[in-house]
């Protein structure tokens, strides 16, 4: 299987403090990758880097073989922890520049899945709860037939009864050629859809492994191993 | 690509700017009919005179402050998580938050224009009277005066892209921490050196600019004045086209969205 992210000693600073210390990592098509640490370990850093967010860094970086720019832009659909719509839109607003700026979004998908969610179409973004606003930027992010998918904690603002529904959400939506890179403290409840587990501990990897290893080898759960490596 | 970006940032910043605009003309139009009523006093038309003078500053302010917030929230802000991850170049960006702040700027200017003319009926000036005025000095005069608007306009839009050039620096990562400091200094520091580049570069044109009463002949003034106005409009090209570079350029190679 080709690898949709390619990553080689990958470093990153803000001034004197190192953030990213030379990371190196592969993820193939098809799969499903948990981003896990605590606070300040780097994982935001890490996704806006690869997103595009973040541009001075050294290394290797790259995403569907190229480098980060207007093609990387194209194939992968990030959801970041903030919500970046213009208070005064609305959700038709939103879906009409995802349609016109990404020529892989589902429109149709996007209105389904704002009806499963209870989300009107005509309510402004300004007047939406933090966790509405996190499940529209969720539903854009989602109605993509992108190559990765980025999810910077998709579950973090959300109600536990609308979780199921966003993992439901993101397993159906994603087909088996694309990637899931999906960084999240709530491992408990997101455990069953990994396909392999990246730990990340002051800015290094300190775990990239499959997730049925770590069941087999280490007789733990995801969660458990986290505690363990974290405590 | 670039004409959806032009769309959606006409469409984010054409509301506030739009209503301003509409209260000034109502308020000139205000003035103008007042005047023409028997109500008309002096005191009224000094007050109403007044207000309009403040709404126009006032619809400046609000075109200037609306464009610049939203470059700087667009691109830099939490907004910037969306806009720098469509797949769009970085020159694309820049051009059309240029443009559609050139588009709603010549808006704000010709309802200014539509309020001076408004004005002038107001304390019965007429239209008539300033054409005389023209063909009394002469054609040459109104196409100074032509040029000279232009090199004002452009030297406006120079501003507003240079100001773009100044918050994109800012927004390097290294000024983090202090960036709203470090722009008003840097946007100080290069208007300081700006008038010394002028002074030393072009300072002839501008003695003899400054110096108008040495000159007898209308036709030398003239020239004078017109030469400064071309100097000004190429050197306004030059810099708009450095600042324009320079805000690309950090996007493209110094990008910190926080």
């Amino acid at each position: 299987m080709a690898n949709i992210v390619e990553i080689k000693n990958l470093s990153k600073s803000y001034g004197k403090k190192s953030v990213l210390k030379d990371i190196s990592f592969t993820i193939a098509e098809g799969q499903i990758v948990g981003l896990f640490g605590p606070n300040g370990s780097g994982k935001t850093t890490l996704l806006k880097t690869m997103a595009g967010l973040l541009k001075e860094y050294s290394g290797d970086l790259k995403i569907d073989n190229e480098n980060i720019g207007i093609h990387t832009k194209s194939v992968i659909s990030y959801l970041p922890e903030k919500t970046y719509f213009d208070k005064n839109m609305t959700a038709k607003n939103a879906i009409s520049i995802f349609k016109d700026f990404y020529a892989d979004f589902n429109e149709e998908k996007a209105r389904n899945m704002l009806i499963d969610l209870s989300l009107s179409e005509t309510q402004k973004i300004g007047t939406m709860s933090k966790g509405m606003q996190e499940k529209l930027q969720l539903i854009m992010v989602m109605s993509r037939d992108a190559k990765l998918y980025m999810l910077d904690e998709p579950l973090g603002g959300v109600d536990p009864a609308s979780r199921d529904y966003i993992l439901d959400t993101i397993i159906k939506n994603y087909n088996e050629k694309s990637s899931i890179l999906l960084s999240t403290h709530l491992i408990h409840d997101v455990e069953r859809i990994f396909d392999k587990a990246l730990f990340i501990k002051n800015g290094t990897i300190v775990l990239n492994e499959y997730v049925d290893i770590i069941r087999e080898d280490k007789g733990m759960s995801i969660d458990e191993l986290f505690r363990e490596v974290y405590k | 690509m670039f004409f959806k970006l032009l769309k959606y940032d006409l469409k984010s910043i054409y509301k506030s700017i739009l209503i301003i605009d509409i209260v000034m003309i109502l308020a000139c139009g205000l003035t103008l009919g007042t005047a023409n009523t028997r109500f008309k006093n002096d005191i009224i038309l000094g007050i109403l005179g007044m207000t309009t003078s403040f709404i126009i500053i006032g619809a400046i302010v609000v075109y200037f402050y609306t464009i610049l917030k939203r470059y700087s929230k667009s691109i830099y802000g939490n907004e910037g998580y969306l806009l720098n991850t469509l797949p769009v170049k970085p020159w694309e960006i820049v051009l059309s938050k240029i443009v559609s702040a050139i588009i709603m700027g010549i808006l704000t200017l010709l309802c200014g224009i539509l309020c001076i003319f408004i004005f002038f009926m107001s304390v019965n000036i007429h239209i008539s009277d300033i054409i005389y005025l023209f063909n009394y000095y002469g054609y040459n005069i109104f196409l100074s005066l032509l040029l000279f608007g232009f090199m004002c306009v452009l030297a406006t839009i120079v501003e507003i892209i240079k100001i773009y050039a100044v918050i994109s620096i800012a927004h390097i990562s290294i000024f983090d921490r202090f960036r709203v400091i470090f722009g008003i200094v840097l946007y100080f520091i290069i208007m300081q050196l700006e008038s010394l580049f002028i002074e030393f570069s072009f300072g002839n044109i501008l003695y003899n600019f400054d110096n108008l009463t040495e000159l007898t002949q209308a036709s030398e003034l003239l020239s004078s004045f017109n030469m400064y106005n071309i100097a000004s409009i190429i050197y306004c090209i030059v810099m708009g086209i450095i600042w324009y570079f320079i805000s690309v350029t950090v996007i493209n190679k110094k990008l910190y969205v926080k």
